[in-house]
């Protein structure tokens, strides 16, 4: 497409930057994941909903893929382009318009980030729910648009729990609003209302669907207090039941994050601090969690966990917490974690959920890949939710050298996992070649993309729609 | 160059913010000149490993950016793999430089130095101009004092300002003679003229050793770093004019005492990024602007914070060639800093950087806050007594 054209199209809209410099454009290629990006021809900073109206009408009437991003760190290949498509960056749609504290809502736009949001939050005491790994720069868009998880997933999930409703240009460039919001003077306070929950078929979708404009997310108090302890466990098995235990006896309610770190994890972590120590005595599964809330409280949590970790073989791992994981989580550090990780190397991660019984066989998978792929180096990581596990594959990677050859190590790994009973947890591009494998579902899928995007012009190829 | 594909793409180099660190926004170029991403720490990552692998970029497109930087660092100290943009910016700089790339503003601000030995272009002849009458300059002295170009040529007073402070407190300095004065160099190092730089950089070095004096005492902020690492023959200490008033006053060696005046009114103190950013050599405690706080503080001056500070506070634009490349731009920038001091009810900003003094009296639009050099403000509310 002549770009100049779009540009004056856009003109006198909202103020969008029509960018068309090769230079500018290479940063649009690809975001954190390992997924091939294209080049695309032209980017869009919108700055008002006009923008997103007039961006998503000028592709639609020109035949011309559109993707959606904004800082593009997440690690899906969700925001990676096809090759001359526009992408649409809603870094700028970056306003707080609202903080309410009678509905218990906050009202931003997709580009505000996670730093931006609590900072403002906690200058009222508050905080949100569901905090992504991402990062200070991860923007709230990118994560419900991609399925976030993190800081609170023991007590709320994921991401996209945390939606009140939502504000969408679908691909027509027509506005629809989630939820209560449908009737304009009732504003967003409920997602459940009026018929099905349209709002979940845009959280996950990589803006496949529609361009989220505005987005209500629950706000809850700030909590005062906070500790990280440990608990070692003997094998996975135990592990894993003692999770269950926990979740469907609520024991979650207080806690923030938790995180299930594997054998070798553990080794290098204590060996590291400390050399001398036995590694006989390390367990080869441990839970590092994070509690939040009245003091009282989660002394009280704290000690029915303990007990009741010890019912399966479960101890305090103190020295784990200490070398580690206090420090990680303390004044969220945990936010440079996600980069740590990349520090040694770029690294692939590929995310999926699965039941607690299917710990034992993910980890499993992670063993075979490292004997079948020495070449490079793989870890493996939990997140506790309230029901069941995120799970992490890390493989760490020369991107100079092997990022071809991960990227097929990667898919096979991901083949593997499905057959285990994970599911693809953030799916983007790096899960897109699988996805025939959940049958109707996708079916059904590709059938309202297609009501919706008769074009097809809403991120193609991505979720493999 | 393995280091170019470490860029997880995390984008805290484009924007972020973190309360509990002070980081409210990280690169001035994207806030105040252009947004595009081509820009930022990332893009210059993403431009170079192109460039690496034999792709064709737009010249000229490439030089705007590059040369679009104020190379204050701030996307290297949140860089949370310790990658560094703003080195590879100089870098790229110099390899543009050497091909007869470099834009005009920027080539004529080298030239000034390479001709005159100053970034300002001022006649050599002129360089201690602003030392005319001035008590306190001796040519015994044991201390030799360099304002360096910005406090010689752009911002005189808080030169005089700093020879009349270290007189009060009972230090003589020595000048250089205007002929043999030099640049230290870091002008021409910011702008891709590492050669140029490390030519002046000599000069200087041989006529501070020349001097006989065994103490450099600077005003330049760029040229403490610059400064510092130099080997001089026979030990030279180098420290800037905060350092040796700061230690005078632990040791009690000198009092202050408030003018008539009385002090102003709540004052700001600027995070200059070479005086105060672990990527220009400065970390931890040696944190100028904190330990200028600390001393106002301690003779009774009320001090606000900007929103952003300390090591990740936002550049002003006085740096890197912003002000030659896109004065607007870098106005811009003065501005927002300013406003960001005003916002927290500064009615003076402080700055130990004349550098950075120059740029925001230059691109100001506003009365309030008044802007100073640290020696200047302690000359115009305190008077200083040495104590026996």
């Amino acid at each position: 497409m002549k770009l100049s054209q779009l540009g004056t199209e856009l003109a006198g809209q909202g103020g969008a930057l029509v960018l068309e410099d090769k230079i500018d454009l290479l940063g649009y290629r690809r975001d954190t994941s390992i997924a091939p990006g294209g080049n695309p021809s032209a980017a869009v900073i919108a700055r008002s909903v006009e923008d997103v109206v007039a961006t998503v009408t000028a592709a639609n009437r020109r035949k011309v893929p559109l993707y959606v991003r904004a800082a593009g760190s997440t690690y899906a290949g969700g925001a990676n382009p096809c090759d001359g498509a526009i992408v649409l960056d809603a870094s700028a749609l970056n306003r707080i318009l609202k903080i309410d504290e009678d509905r218990g809502l906050a009202l931003v736009e997709p580009g505000v980030t996670y730093g931006a949001l609590l900072a403002e939050l906690g200058r009222r005491g508050l905080t949100l729910g569901v905090v992504p790994l991402t990062g200070a720069a991860g923007t709230v868009g990118g994560a419900i648009a991609s399925h976030g998880l993190g800081t609170g997933s023991p007590r709320y999930q994921s991401t996209g729990d945390e939606v009140a409703g939502l504000e969408v240009v679908l691909p027509s460039g027509e506005m629809l609003r989630t939820g209560s919001a449908a009737l304009a003077d009732a504003g967003f306070f409920a997602r459940y209302a009026i018929g099905p929950d349209l709002t979940g078929m845009f959280l996950g979708a990589n803006g496949s669907l529609g361009v989220i404009t505005k987005i209500a997310l629950w706000v809850h108090p700030k909590p005062e207090y906070q500790e990280t302890f440990v608990l070692g466990f003997p094998d996975y098995d135990s592990g894993a039941s003692f999770i269950s235990a926990l979740q469907i006896k609520d024991l979650t309610h207080n806690l923030w994050y938790g995180a299930g770190y594997e054998d070798k994890a553990i080794e290098a972590r204590v060996i590291g601090a400390k050399p001398q120590f036995d590694r006989a005595a390390l367990p080869r599964f441990c839970l590092a969690l994070d509690a939040r809330g009245a003091n009282e409280d989660v002394a009280r949590d704290r000690a029915r966990i303990v007990a009741e970790a010890r019912k399966f073989g479960g101890v305090d791992f103190a020295l784990f917490d200490e070398i580690f994981f206090a420090k990680l989580r303390r004044d969220n550090t945990f936010w440079y974690s996600y980069a740590g990780y990349f520090a040694r190397s770029m690294c692939a991660l590929l995310m999926c959920s699965m039941a607690n019984e299917t710990i034992p066989r993910f980890f499993r998978v992670i063993e075979d890949n490292r004997e079948t792929h020495p070449e490079f180096v793989w870890a493996g990581g939990l997140v506790l939710c309230r029901r069941g596990v995120h799970g992490a594959v890390i493989v760490f990677y020369n991107e100079r050298e092997q990022w071809e050859r991960v990227r097929i190590a990667s898919e096979r790994c991901c083949n593997e996992l499905l057959g285990v009973g994970c599911v693809p947890y953030k799916s983007g591009r790096v899960w897109a070649p699988m996805m025939g494998r959940f049958g109707r579902y996708h079916a059904t899928l590709a059938r309202l993309k297609k009501a919706l995007d008769p074009n097809g012009i809403m991120s193609p190829e991505i979720l493999g729609l | 160059m393995e280091n170019l594909y470490h860029c997880l793409r995390c984008n805290y180099c484009v924007e972020m913010r973190w309360e509990e660190r002070g980081i409210q926004h990280v690169c001035p170029t994207l806030l105040h000149h252009n947004p595009a991403p081509g820009y930022s720490g990332k893009g210059y990552l993403a431009a170079a490993r192109a460039l690496l692998e034999g792709e064709e970029l737009p010249i000229n497109s490439l030089i705007e950016r590059f040369f679009n930087c104020t190379t204050c660092g701030n996307c290297e100290e949140v860089c949370p793999v310790g990658l560094r943009p703003a080195h590879l910016v100089r870098r790229i700089r110099a390899a543009m430089v050497e091909q007869g790339l470099a834009p005009a503003p920027i080539a004529a601000r080298a030239g000034n130095v390479i001709e005159h030995h100053n970034a300002a272009g001022a006649p050599i002849e002129t360089r201690n101009n602003w030392a005319a009458s001035v008590e306190g300059v001796a040519a015994d002295a044991a201390t030799l004092y360099l304002p360096g170009c910005a406090a010689s040529c752009e911002a005189p007073a808080e030169a005089r300002a700093t020879v009349s402070v270290l007189h009060q407190a009972g230090w003589p300095v020595k000048l250089l003679p205007a002929e043999r004065a030099r640049c230290c160099g870091a002008p021409l190092e910011e702008i891709g003229y590492p050669a140029e730089a490390g030519a002046e950089r000599r000069e200087l070095a041989e006529a501070i050793e020349h001097s006989g004096c065994s103490r450099v005492v600077l005003s330049g902020a760029e040229c403490l770093a610059s400064l510092t690492g130099t080997q001089f023959v026979g030990g030279v200490e180098v420290l800037h004019a905060f350092d040796l008033i700061e230690r005078a006053v632990a040791d009690d060696r000198i009092g202050f005492t408030p003018k008539a005046n009385g002090a102003p009114g709540p004052v700001g103190v600027l995070d200059s990024c070479h005086l105060s950013k672990p990527s220009h050599g400065v970390s931890g405690a040696a944190h100028y602007p904190r330990r200028i706080r600390a001393l106002l503080e301690r003779l009774g001056c009320q001090t606000v914070a900007a929103a952003d500070q300390g090591s990740y506070a936002v550049c002003c634009g006085a740096a890197g060639g912003m002000p030659q490349m896109s004065p607007q731009s870098a106005a811009r920038m003065a501005d927002g800093k300013l406003r960001s001091f005003a916002g927290a009810g500064a009615v003076v900003v402080i700055a130990a950087s004349p550098l950075c003094v120059a740029h925001l009296r230059r691109s100001g639009v506003r009365d309030v806050p008044a802007v100073m050099g640290i020696f200047e403000f302690i000359e115009s509310y305190f008077h200083l007594r040495p104590i026996a």
